[in-house]
């Protein structure tokens, strides 16, 4: 196990027994980075809102595991499955979304998005011929707008 | 809810022994008050108040659990 899995699996249980929720967690590493998946019961309160609870521990499990490291890895958390099907369902809207725009010949503003969602959205698109896809606003508000070629 | 900052707030900074966490219990509310080292407060708070905003995001999210509402006060 490398030193920033170790660091992050330590945290991962500290926070989990500092929260007093039950639950099994799986750290894995692979060339992407380190991925760490929960599973249990009541694990609703730390997905939070759209999903926001869960964005701000993977956002500090990602500073602290590279806290004085030269390389940086990314850290992935998924809690019951949340992100994985939220993938599915961004990546699916993604594609309605450019089939409306190439059968209406008229952009589409998305729902504001964080970067990794925007990121999904662009990948998905990035081969279209019909369409193209570009961020536009600050953050929080930033989002995709899907266009016509 | 206590633990749980400390917790978080020692893997962000890089003198863990000079953080400190203390409670101020209201009737339906608990104050956190953060206090790191001096060189450190710019690793709990982050760009733009980004870290900070996530340390209060999951702090808020335990507190539920216990029924209080949390608030978090970073000391500088």
């Amino acid at each position: 196990m490398s030193e920033k899995t170790q660091i992050i699996t330590k945290l991962v249980e500290d926070i989990i027994s500092a929260t007093d929720i039950d639950c099994d967690i799986s750290i894995e590493e692979d060339a992407d980075g380190i991925h760490v998946d929960l599973r249990g019961e009541e694990l609703g309160i730390l997905i939070g809102k759209d999903g926001n609870t869960l964005d701000s521990i993977e956002f500090i499990l990602g500073i602290a595991a590279n806290r004085g490291q030269e390389e940086r890895s990314k850290v992935f958390l998924d809690i019951e499955g949340y992100k994985s099907r939220k993938k599915e369902r961004i990546e699916e809207m993604s594609k309605q979304a450019a089939e409306k725009v190439e059968q209406t010949g008229e952009a589409m503003s998305l729902s504001p998005m964080n970067p990794y969602e925007r990121r999904l959205v662009h990948m998905v698109l990035k081969e279209s011929t019909a369409v193209i896809t570009e961020s536009i606003g600050e953050e929080p508000e930033r989002h995709i707008v899907i266009k016509p070629i | 809810m206590k633990e749980l900052l400390e917790t978080l707030a020692k893997a962000l900074v890089d003198k863990p022994d000079e953080v400190e966490v203390s409670a101020v219990e209201g009737e339906k509310s608990v104050i956190l008050q953060l206090k790191v080292a001096p060189d450190d407060v710019g690793k709990v708070i982050g760009k733009q108040g980004r870290i900070a905003k996530a340390l209060r995001t999951i702090v808020k999210a335990s507190s539920v659990k216990e029924g209080k509402k949390a608030v978090v006060e970073i000391i500088d």
